[in-house]
């Protein structure tokens, strides 16, 4: 994985840059394996490196200036970076560096050839052939002896092992490369909550005060709309629904489509989440639906019994091929 | 002394080896393998190696071997085990390493092991003419039997220390090592593109040829080693020492830069610890693996109870030296390793402790001393 450079990411004011980068010695960075780690800030070298990429010219000026005052008093190169961090301290720099770092870590991403899911399903397959071929050789254990000398001779491979069961080998790197998206997948989420520093790092009533503030409805969502953008309108409708408790927040996250991500600390057996039952979908909801309770009463009258699972299943088919945009829950 | 251990070892042979649970609590001289489903002759193989084990003064503190279908062969608990208690304690003449190897009888092996630099190399061409001296338990049960009639004794008499001709006297522990280890340098090109990394696949094409390299110019000291055994039993081919050198690299145990093939220490499956901790250049590892007393000494990183797993965490390694060297990938509960894998590229923390496991043996001390230096300044969480 490469850092963003200077040449490539920050073509101008580079005279400035430059100095600031030899002044603290940022360029060591390039040099260097980097190390991230999930949930564990940037180290500041890396921190003050993306900084100074994504700084503009006013941010620029003011760390030159910070910096020169404390060379001057004869202060150690720590002291003088963090004068400079101090003077880019703009949550928009800040922002814009872990961004740079995101865009990375997304390319990086994107060389993979396949999805964790992919990855995910190929070992569930491979699998499952191993044990069916497993099976196979148990059942006709007799039977294949005698075959065996005839396939061979008819210069036919083994029939134990299909194409789509993987070898040792195969199965490794498998699992080898799913923790690498597994990772990477981490740090992005990561970067973009500590870019969204002030929704996660506070408290509940800040995070739905952001959400408040979230000016994506689901009204003006696309049905092909962006994926952030729905689930930031989701969770404008989810606070919408005024849950008692909620320190979760939807977000979508890379290879993974969408997860959660939490607003403050959760400790061990507490409650983060608490659902109104008015925002849940249930065979009890699909009883009250104008709609499709009158048809699972007549159904009732066909089938005494009911079937809890089918009387849901049929609600969300109304509510999302039927109402669609008009749907309650179509967020 | 001899007799007294051999008397013991004679007795747990006679013991039926079926239920796990009557091996619980057992001292070291009557330590019985756990069986979770395994057949026979796995189970034969795990007892013959513990008896070897103790006959030759290794002490197992409750724990032995157990073999079950998903680790397969494995260290568990025969008793309730707290956090740093000694399980394991081998004489450092029986582990596999320069030390033992210049105990070796024969002055060419011992000539050919003088001109050896790496501890790497040296410990898996030790493994090679171990192998080579024979190690089935037919030859084994033919050459003691040989041995007792020449001497005129009886081949429970005969001292399981003792060298004898056609059999190696390491034949239990070579008996229950894999023959195979998963590592990158087997991989086929298939396998190295599944791996979706072009580095790490670069990596092992790389590590091929090195490897191949290497042991051609080892071809006099190879020469020198084997000279002494006859031609058709010996294991000096490339296929040979590349098995040796995957063995030495997934089993053997790294201390000061040297290797040391831990006869049982050598079977803890991996597990990360429940604690999360940075990567502090091996301090975890080193806590838990002590050498004093001619003795290694293991302890336990975490508690057991009686008949589970013992596991242990390898030290602050990421996946890629797991995969690349152990082959194994770790993944811990979420998937996700805890120290293992917190670095996403060639991080400089996998970078120094694979400059120490496997670099530090090639390496003149003030060398490595620098390179620790070096890279002890990067950046790294801390």
């Amino acid at each position: 994985m490469q850092l963003p450079t200077l040449s490539t990411h920050a073509k101008s004011n580079l005279g400035l840059r430059t100095k600031i980068f030899n002044k603290l010695g940022l360029t060591r960075l390039k040099r260097r394996p980097l190390c991230l780690v999930p949930k564990r800030p940037l180290s500041p070298l890396v921190n003050m490196y993306l900084l100074v990429l994504a700084a503009n010219k006013n941010d620029l000026v003011q760390c030159d200036a910070a910096m020169a005052t404390q060379t001057a008093a004869g202060e150690s190169l720590q002291v003088v970076a963090e004068a400079c961090e101090k003077a880019m301290a703009e949550t928009v720099t800040q922002r814009l560096g872990l961004q740079l770092m995101s865009n990375v870590i997304k390319k990086q991403l994107h060389r993979y050839k396949t999805t964790l899911a992919e990855d995910v399903v190929l070992l569930a397959t491979s699998k499952k052939e191993h044990l069916k071929s497993k099976q196979k050789k148990d059942k006709g254990n007799n039977k294949k002896k005698k075959k065996r000398g005839l396939a061979a001779q008819l210069g036919l491979g083994s029939d134990d092992v299909s194409s789509l069961a993987m070898t040792m080998h195969e199965t490794l790197a498998v699992r080898y490369r799913m923790t690498r998206k597994k990772i990477l997948s981490l740090l992005l989420v990561d970067m973009a909550s500590r870019s969204d520093g002030s929704t996660l790092s506070s408290t509940d009533e800040s995070a739905a005060r952001h959400l408040q503030d979230v000016p994506v409805t689901w009204e003006d969502v696309p049905e092909d709309g962006a994926l952030e953008d729905k689930v930031k309108a989701f969770n404008a409708w989810f606070a919408a629904q005024k849950p008692r408790v909620n320190k979760l927040i939807a977000a979508a996250v890379p290879m993974m489509r969408i997860g959660t991500l939490t607003t403050s600390k959760v400790d061990m057996d507490e409650i983060y989440l608490e659902v109104p039952v008015k925002a849940c979908m249930s065979s009890s909801s699909a009883w009250k639906d104008d709609v499709v309770g009158p048809v699972l009463k007549e159904l009732r009258v066909k089938h005494p019994r009911g079937d809890a699972f089918h009387e849901l299943l049929f609600h969300l088919i109304y509510e999302r091929f039927v109402r669609g945009r008009q749907s309650k829950w179509w967020p | 002394m001899f007799h007294f251990f051999y008397i013991l070892i004679s007795t747990t042979l006679l013991v039926s080896t079926a239920a796990a649970d009557a091996a619980a609590t057992a001292p070291s001289t009557s330590l019985k393998s756990f069986n979770f489903g395994t057949d026979a002759v796995t189970e034969s193989t795990n007892n013959d190696f513990l008896d070897w084990y103790t006959a030759v003064g290794g002490i197992a503190s409750g724990v032995t071997v157990g073999h079950d279908g998903r680790y397969g062969r494995g260290v568990y608990a025969t008793k309730s085990i707290v956090e740093d208690d000694e399980v394991i304690s081998v004489p450092l003449e029986w582990c596999m390493s320069r030390i033992s190897a210049m105990k070796e009888d024969s002055r060419t092996a011992k000539a050919a092991y003088r001109q050896i630099q790496s501890d790497d190399d040296l410990v898996a061409l030790m493994l090679m003419r171990e192998m080579s001296k024979g190690y089935s338990k037919s030859r084994e049960k033919k050459a003691r039997q040989a041995a007792a009639d020449k001497q005129g004794i009886a081949v429970l008499d005969l001292p399981v220390t003792k060298e004898i001709p056609g059999i190696s006297k390491w034949a239990p522990y070579l008996r229950v090592l894999p023959r195979t280890v998963p590592l990158t340098v087997f991989y086929n090109q298939n396998e190295l593109n599944a791996l979706e990394d072009s580095t790490l696949s670069n990596e092992a094409n790389q590590r091929r040829s090195q490897m191949s390299k290497q042991f051609k110019s080892m071809s006099k000291q190879v020469k020198l080693l084997f000279k002494d055994l006859p031609i058709r039993s010996r294991k000096s081919k490339f296929a040979d020492y590349l098995w040796a050198k995957s063995v030495v690299g997934s089993r053997a145990l790294s201390m000061s830069g040297k290797k040391f093939l831990v006869p049982l220490a050598d079977m803890f499956n991996y597990h990360p610890h429940q604690v999360e901790r940075d990567a502090d250049n091996g301090a975890n590892f080193l806590r838990y693996h002590k050498m004093h007393d001619g003795r290694f000494h293991v302890y336990a990183d975490r508690a057991a109870t009686s008949q589970k797993q013992l596991m242990e965490d390898y030290g602050d390694n990421t996946n890629e030296l797991y995969i690349n060297h152990h082959g194994m990938v770790s993944n811990s509960g979420t998937g996700v390793p805890r120290v293992v894998g917190l670095f996403v590229t060639d991080s400089c923390c996998c970078l120094m402790f694979f400059v120490f496991d496997v670099f530090c043996g090639l390496l003149p001390l003030r060398l490595s001393m620098t390179i620790h230096l070096i890279v002890s300044m990067c950046n790294c969480p801390r």
